[in-house]
């Protein structure tokens, strides 16, 4: 009590000490300060909700209402009608779609199965080598599915690879450009995902399930049956991820459906948009069969897994015990292994590459092999320009995403996050299982109604248009990236840095931001990766005059200009890695080292 | 826990273990020529630290683990040596886990049922032997519950329900009390005792806790660092430690500096021993030569404690003086941790009445519980010694405050 006196007296005389002028200065500060924390905190969540209901909500919701009310969007006379559906569900789209859940099925399944033994290689058995093979992972999520596409049809095409091994056959490129070649592409694309999903649950399940199992008479057969139905969540998770993934995708379509027979629904809505007249009715009622397709399978993930108990992980020690597996049984998970990373990146990476480098016009041998068309990149029109384009609107889209999504993050991880935060994840999670061709269609309505004209926004066929299509493509995963580490960041810490006399924004750049940074430098990096090759959106919302990456690929490619449009895709995949790496490398040589550790180590 | 009759199916098997090896493939040697004979029927509980190898040495048993050398017999069959290794779901054995692991997606009657598989009985009859078992550990009514339903207690009953519902010869238990809290572990030592003792079944059981495993066992085998370091009835085990390390294992109240100053009575095990200034009568269970330089090991139970006016203790006869340095509160009475000598202290030691800190008290030994070992044995015997060492410091005189 005393001592608190003494204390108050000497800060008293310490401030009378100071010069007026001083005293004047730090008033006038500490009110400046109290200003921007109130308007902060009263205009904040305001201002956030209506970025996310400008660049999510309202997009969607326009297209898809477009199906039901043409007149709304001057499409037609009717207020509400359902017609659009029924002209849909006939002929060509409706064989889109059967094929496109097809696809998405066969996908899921072969991704999961891949996952799944990818997962258990690296988690559960003595396998070295592991670090190679988990950047093999994320090399091919980083791999745009156009780009593997393209790989695989250098291969197969008359005059590729095989071709100039003597292994050429017609079947080989009509398979592919079939059912076939579609689930191939999508299953590998999904794998990452697949692995995702399994790999963590897969890690921690505990060895004494199965040794219970075994200690009390069970067999193989038995073991697996058990452990099977405790990774049903897991399971059920990457497939439907996977078959979102994948009737989602465009980039496949993109390549395989202009040589092939066999329509998918996002290339259908690809044409019904690009045709002219234009057919938005038809192209919204797709959209409308996608989102409801991938929210029927949510609905039977969630069916399925709920009621039951799959928690596997408690407060309890539990230990976790790696397979020590013979010398043939290596040989055999290693075999497995460099078959899957030979077809789902060896075989994209060595077509485009040997396609690239072989002169036009003539068949695949050492002799003809040269960098003409590394040459003539830089001469395709504008696509230099294209490459600048594309790196600034990654660059803003990562940096405006991270920090969105770690606010919808947080908000989300809180205990008790309210109707509002439930809100906010109905609409992130309806994001995700939104399409990205779906979204970016929807823009072109929402963006262009003469509503918005007469009162003089003019955003359609802009910059910005695009910028907001991207954001709203990369948020609602960026958040979920970002949910998992966030949850983990526990309110004593923050609590800690309060009563220790620090202030909220103080508090979390000292005691929170050093714990999330590599978790916000992997999400900045992933929406880099994935805006800087992003398809859909570039296709349908680029300004005139302005070519993005991907659709400067794509365009040349469907030109049947193979050699080039391989070597634009080096290129850019290589602009895309390279930026990736100089970006960690900056982050490891200047960020501080308390923000590069992760748990016990430091990155 | 409710009345009716167990008994085992499978017949309860011997088990030998034969100079067991096992060096994982990191290298780490984790057993080394284990040897021991467990009879058929009888409860043997394996206790040692963390990192002494009893884990592994169960999960030989139990056949999650193959053996680098040496052989494991049950009854005369080899299920587990160099060349042969049967598979654990063909031993005919059950186990409880530390973890409980009953799987979460199955209910405790399922789990339970799920043992019943091996006996190949028909789904109805299997749900309906394991339901009885459910009764018999008073677990009826919770039957249709998930394992995240219940309790730490109720889940590991399950587990032990599980263990004895197909009514094994051999059951192997890895820590199973660990992770609950003193009350019910004591409810469920019981349990185990007199559920496995009705099911007639060969027990091994592993803990850390030598309270436990003394009494639960018939036979108690103590491991340090991979080596079986003594195997013996629980009593012997107390009263005649082959070993320091033993000794320490299973309950010391310290020890001190001392110096042989006699023969071995050979006929009583019993010997002279100086110790600071006083004469002590202590056991001894290794040969020991005349003024040889010993420690010796204090049981708690072995000192008594005297309350004396200052300066009326006659430390030379049999006792030594001491200061009450804490007291903690039992229950039943008091433990006190009292500061002998050059640091020593004695830690453990009942008393009916509380001792405030800084009262001088006298202690008095019985020399059943004190044990000579040559201080050669020195690198245990110093661990052990830090362990009963204070900073020399000037205690709180609780005395003169209170005064």
């Amino acid at each position: 009590m005393n001592a608190t006196v003494r204390e108050s007296e000497f800060r008293a005389d310490e401030a009378a000490n100071q010069e007026p002028t001083v005293r004047s200065a730090r008033d006038l500060l500490q009110r400046v300060k109290q200003l921007f924390q109130s308007v902060i905190e009263g205009v904040g969540w305001p201002l956030f909700w209506l970025v996310i209901v400008l660049v999510l909500i309202v997009p969607s919701a326009a297209f898809l209402a477009l199906a039901v009310s043409p007149h709304m969007f001057g499409q037609g006379a009717r207020w509400f009608t359902l017609k659009n559906f029924s002209d849909a569900l006939s002929g060509v789209t409706l064989d889109g779609m059967r094929n496109s859940i097809i696809v998405g099925i066969l996908s899921a399944l072969f991704a999961t199965t891949v996952g799944a033994f990818l997962a258990w290689g690296l988690q559960r058995t003595n396998l070295k080598g592991g670090g190679v093979y988990s950047t093999a992972i994320w090399g091919i999520l980083l791999l745009p599915s156009y780009i593997i596409a393209v790989g695989w049809q250098v291969l197969l095409d008359q005059g590729g690879v095989l071709s100039s091994l003597g292994l050429y056959s017609p079947r080989f490129s009509s398979l592919f450009f079939g059912p076939i070649g579609y689930v191939l592409i999508l299953g590998i694309r999904g794998v990452p995902f697949a692995y995702f999903a399994l790999a963590g649950p897969i890690a921690s399940l505990g060895s004494s399930y199965e040794e219970a199992v075994r200690t009390h008479g069970g067999r193989r057969a038995e073991v697996v049956k058990t452990l099977g139905a405790l990774l049903i969540p897991a399971i059920l998770s990457a497939l439907v991820i996977v078959f979102a993934e994948s009737i989602a995708d465009f980039g496949t379509a993109a390549v395989i459906a202009p040589n092939a027979h066999f329509p998918v629904a996002t290339y259908n809505l690809y044409v019904a948009l690009s045709s002219y007249p234009a057919n938005f009715s038809e192209a919204a009622v797709i959209g409308w069969m996608l989102v409801a397709v991938v929210g029927v399978a949510l609905a039977g993930q969630h069916r399925l897994t709920k009621g039951k108990r799959y928690a596997t992980l408690g407060g309890k020690a539990t230990s976790v015990r790696t397979k020590e597996i013979t010398r043939w049984g290596r040989l055999a998970v290693l075999l497995g292994f460099l078959g899957f990373f030979a077809i789902g990146l060896g075989v994209p990476f060595l077509g485009a590459l040997s396609s690239s480098m072989v002169k036009p016009l003539h068949s695949m041998s050492l002799s003809n092999l040269s960098f003409f068309a590394y040459r003539g990149v830089f001469n395709v029109s504008g696509f230099g320009s294209s490459i600048v384009f594309s790196l600034k609107m990654a660059i803003i889209n990562a940096s405006l995403t991270v920090v969105l999504a770690a606010v919808i993050a947080r908000r989300l991880s809180l205990k008790k996050i309210g109707l509002v935060g439930r809100l906010l994840d109905v609409t992130v999670m309806a994001a995700i299982a939104l399409p990205g061709l779906v979204l970016a269609a929807g823009y072109i309505f929402a963006y262009n109604l003469p509503i918005l004209r007469s009162v003089g926004i003019n955003l359609y066929g802009t910059v910005t248009v695009l910028a907001m299509a991207y954001l709203a493509g990369a948020l609602p995963s960026s958040s979920r990236v970002l949910l998992g580490p966030m949850a983990q960041i526990r309110g004593s810490l923050l609590e800690a840095a309060r009563v220790n006399g620090s202030r909220a924004v103080h508090s979390w750049w000292r005691g929170v931001l050093p714990l999330l940074a590599p978790s916000l430098l992997w999400a900045w990096l992933l929406t880099f990766a994935g805006t800087f090759l992003e398809l859909p959106a570039s296709e349908l919302l680029a300004p005139p005059g302005i070519t993005p990456v991907s659709v400067a690929i794509v365009q040349v490619l469907n030109k049947s200009n193979l050699y080039q449009g391989t070597a634009l895709s080096i290129v850019a995949l290589l602009i895309d890695l390279g930026m990736i790496v100089f970006v960690m490398a900056l982050f490891r040589t200047f960020a501080p080292k308390r923000w590069r550790r992760v748990g016990g180590r430091v990155i | 826990m409710k009345g009716s009759s167990l008994s085992n199916l499978d017949g309860a098997p011997s088990v030998l273990v034969d100079s067991v090896t096992k060096i994982y493939s990191n290298g780490k040697q984790a057993l080394s020529t284990v040897s021991f004979e467990v009879q058929a029927g009888s409860f043997v509980v394996l206790l040692g630290p963390s990192g002494s190898g009893k884990s592994t040495l169960i999960r030989c048993i139990a056949g999650l683990e193959k053996v680098n050398d040496g052989s494991i017999l049950f009854d005369s069959s080899v299920v587990s040596s160099r060349e042969v290794h049967v598979k654990s779901e063909d031993r005919e054995l059950s186990m409880v886990f530390q973890d409980y692991a009953l799987w979460p997606h199955m209910t405790a009657l399922e789990n339970v049922a799920f043992a019943l598989r091996r006996r190949a009985l028909a789904r109805p009859q299997r749900r309906r032997q394991a339901a009885v078992m459910l009764d018999r550990m008073g677990l009826e009514h919770l039957a249709d519950r998930y394992p995240q339903e219940l309790s730490g207690g109720e889940q590991q009953r399950v587990a032990l329900a599980r263990a004895l519902v197909a009514r094994p010869g051999l059951i192997l238990f890895d820590e199973p009390l660990s992770n609950l809290d003193a009350n019910l572990r004591e409810r469920l030592r019981v349990e185990i005792s007199t559920l496995t003792r009705e099911i007639g079944a060969t027990v091994i059981y592993i803990t850390h806790d030598q309270s436990e495993a003394l009494a639960l066992a018939d036979y108690v085998g103590v491991l340090d660092r991979g080596r079986l370091v003594q195997f013996d009835k629980p009593e012997e085990l107390y009263l005649k430690p082959k070993t320091p390390f033993v000794a320490r294992f299973t309950g010391l109240a310290g020890d001190l500096p001392a110096v042989v100053d006699s023969d071995v009575d050979r006929s009583l095990g019993v010997v002279s021993a100086v110790v600071e200034k006083s004469s002590l009568t202590a056991s001894a269970n290794v040969e020991l030569k005349m003024g040889e330089p010993v420690r010796m090991l204090i049981r708690p139970a072995a000192v008594h404690m005297v309350t004396m006016p200052r300066g009326t203790i006659d430390v030379e006869q049999e006792t030594l003086s001491g200061t009450v340095w804490d007291v903690a509160f039992r229950g039943i009475g008091y433990e006190h941790v009292v500061k002998v000598f050059d640091g020593n202290t004695l830690s453990g030691i009942f008393s009916k009445e509380r001792h405030i800190r800084g009262t001088e008290v006298l202690l008095r030994f019985d020399p059943q519980g004190c044990i000579l070992f040559p201080q050669s044995q020195g690198e245990v015997l110093s661990t052990l010694r830090e362990d009963h060492v204070l900073p020399d410091e000037d205690i709180f005189d609780e005395v003169s405050q209170s005064a």
